[in-house]
Order: structure tokens, then sequence, then C-alpha cells
């Protein structure tokens, strides 16, 4: 799976997302934005709502479902959805694994 | 399909093939929703606008697949009834294992499964609706019903924590417990045992589909909004 196109799902998904609140949210979102955690971008309940839409988008672009909040998300020590890189990084694992090797 | 049809509401009955489930999903479709049904066998309700799945609600592919094509043939989702559900009426030192797996399958899992896919479709409509089956047998603690009680006690718990959930996404979570009401649920218990827990409610009769329409009716208004995690006992059971 060609991570460019993860990771560009996943900043569309961004700058689509409907924050609660919008003084943190800047112009320019890349691989480094912290999504949550210290200074993230996203409270306990918009994160449910921003990886249910990350889902839903990589449904869109490669027609495989994937479950980004499974229990080895919630397990690991470093949190895949502390950034947006982590988060690419995290997805990209789960589909490569879903999908036939070549 | 006119565009009043296309305009319209869509609702989401599982155990659409008869009994309770059957009378509220003609009953919808006649006032004018869009209805996707479901039950494990093949279902004869025919309706412009009703579609059925044949699905177990305990089969988290088959569930996913039942919501994807809501998406696809409706394009929106507002009301989740989660109606299937099945009882077992032993003692519980007769119940084998086998018969605690189906009840919990069905009426805890299958809820489950159609609150979490409905509510990730509900995100978008601002106003999304579930409707969960609990029953008297729980706050009754009826004998010879553990295991199906227990089943219903979960389900209660699942609407009052959903509730605060899915408050955020502007979907409300409640349920209606019926008391008997004659349907094939309720035809293999003897009239005796029947008539004994009539008589320890309120008002001392049957429950029509009427009376379970009704809450479900109350539940899905629009004014309703500020109304979740409840659940009403019919015949004045508290
Ligand atoms: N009737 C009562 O006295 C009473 C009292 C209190 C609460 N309730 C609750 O009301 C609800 C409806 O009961 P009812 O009396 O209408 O029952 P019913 O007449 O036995 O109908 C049950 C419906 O659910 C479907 N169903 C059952 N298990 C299923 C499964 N695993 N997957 C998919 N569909 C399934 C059945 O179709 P298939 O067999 O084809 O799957 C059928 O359409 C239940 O939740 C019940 O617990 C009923």
């Amino acid at each position: 799976m060609d991570r460019q196109v993860i990771a560009q799902a996943i900043l569309g998904t961004l700058r689509n997302f409907d924050f609660p609140d919008l003084e943190k949210v800047s112009a320019e979102f890349t691989e480094e934005t912290i999504l949550f955690g210290r200074e993230g971008l996203l409270d306990s309940i918009a994160l449910v709502s921003f990886i249910l839409d990350v889902e839903e988008s990589i449904r869109a672009k490669t027609g495989v479902s994937i479950t980004l909040a499974d229990e080895r998300a919630m397990s690991q020590s470093r949190s895949p959805f502390r950034r947006v890189s982590s988060l690419v990084d995290y997805a990209v694992q789960l589909l490569s694994e879903q999908l036939p090797t070549k | 399909m006119s565009d009043d049809a296309i305009n319209s509401r869509v609702m989401v009955i599982s155990g659409a093939r008869k009994g309770i489930g059957r009378f509220l999903a003609e009953r919808y479709l006649a006032s004018g929703w869009r209805v996707m049904g479901c039950s494990r066998s093949e279902c004869d309700l025919v309706h412009p606008n009703y579609r059925h799945v044949c699905t177990d609600v305990a089969d988290e592919n088959g569930v996913r697949a039942l919501f994807s094509k809501v998406r696809a043939e409706f394009g929106r989702l507002d009301a989740v009834i989660n109606n299937a559900g099945i009882a077992s009426m032993n003692h519980s030192l007769l119940t084998p294992a086998s018969t605690v797996q189906s009840v919990l399958s069905t009426n805890v899992m299958g809820t489950f499964l159609f609150c979490r896919e409905g509510a990730k479709l509900m995100r978008a409509s601002k106003a999304g609706r579930i409707v969960n089956f609990a029953t008297v047998a729980t706050p009754l603690r009826l004998e010879g019903e553990a295991i199906y009680a227990a089943s219903k006690a979960a389900v209660v718990s699942l609407t009052q924590i959903l509730a605060h959930e899915l408050a955020a996404m502007n979907i409300t979570v409640n349920a209606v417990g019926p008391t008997p009401v004659r349907t094939d649920l309720t035809r293999a218990v003897p009239s005796s045992k029947m008539d004994a827990l009539i008589a320890r409610q309120a008002v001392k009769r049957w429950g029509e589909f009427e009376d379970v329409a009704n809450v479900v009716d109350f539940y899905l208004k629009p004014e309703s909004s500020f109304i979740t995690g409840q659940v009403l006992y019919l015949g004045g059971v508290s």
C-alpha cells in the first residue's frame, strides 16, 4: 500500500474535520501535527469521530475496511493516535496485514 | 421512487419477519419511513420502501454488510430499532450452556453490533434514534427466566451507557420494556405462568403491539431529543 495515498487520506480527513475547538486549529496540517494527548487537536470524543472518519475515507480510497482502534492500538505504549505520522504508519501496517502480498 | 420517498426518514428494524418487529415495520412503512429489516430466515413483507437482509444479528460481517446496504440504497439513517430477541424459559439448573450462549449472542451481541454500526451511520443525521428492547422479566426477577432477564439487563446497561457516549453525536438511546405480548415468543409458555406474571403488573392485561409502538413513537419524535438513557416498562412495572 502506497504510504502517500494513506497520508493524503488522513490529512484530507483532518482538513474537513468539524473541530469542536476551532481556536486550536492551524491552517496547515502536516505529518508532524499532534492529534491527541498533550497539545493535541482532539479531545477524546473528537478522537472517536476522527477515527471513524479516517476509517471511512480509507475504505473509500482503498475498498478495505480496517479497524484502527483495536486492542493492539490501545495497548501500545506509544499511541498510534499521537501524530498524523504515527497514525499513517499504523494504518499502512493494518492495511498491509489485510491485503494479500503481491 | 418519488421525491418524498427519497427524502423520507430511514429506519433499520432487526427481527422484522414476524411478531412485534413485523408490526413496527408495517406501521412505519405506512407512515412514510423507508425500512431495512433483517431476520435469519426469509421474510415475505413486500413494500416499495422495504428492503430485507437475511443475517443473524450477532454475525459481525453480516451486520456490517446490512449497514453498507443502508448506506448504498438509502444514503442516510435516522433510527435503529433493536427488536430481534430470543427467550429461554427454564430453571437455571436445567439450562444448557449452549442456550446461554445463543440468548446472550442474539440479545446482547446483536443489540451491541446494531448500536455500533447504526451510530456510525447516524453520526451524519444530527438527530439519530436508537430504541432497544428490554423486558419486564428483569425488574420482576422472574423465576425461570434468569438468562433471558440477565441478557436484557445487559441491554439496559448498554442503553444507559451508550446514551452518554452517543449524546455528543446527537443520538438518543432508549429502551422499551414490554409486558407479555401474544407472539411466538410467549406461545410456548403455559397460560398459568402467564396469568401469574400478568397479575404482578399494575395494569393486569396482556400488552398489545400498539402499546409497544406507542413508546417507540415517543422516542422517535423530534421533540424527544432531550430523552435518552431511559427504560420505559409497560403495564406499570418498575
Ligand atoms: N412478546 C413478548 O411477550 C415480549 C415481552 C417482552 C419483551 N419482548 C421483546 O420484544 C422483542 C420482539 O419479540 P417478539 O415477541 O416479537 O418475538 P418473535 O415473535 O419471536 O420474533 C422475533 C423476531 O426476531 C428475529 N430474530 C430472532 N433471533 C434473531 C437473530 N439471532 N438474528 C436475526 N433475527 C433474529 C426473528 O426472525 P428469524 O427467526 O427469522 O430470525 C423474528 O423476526 C424481543 O427483543 C423480545 O425479547 C417480547
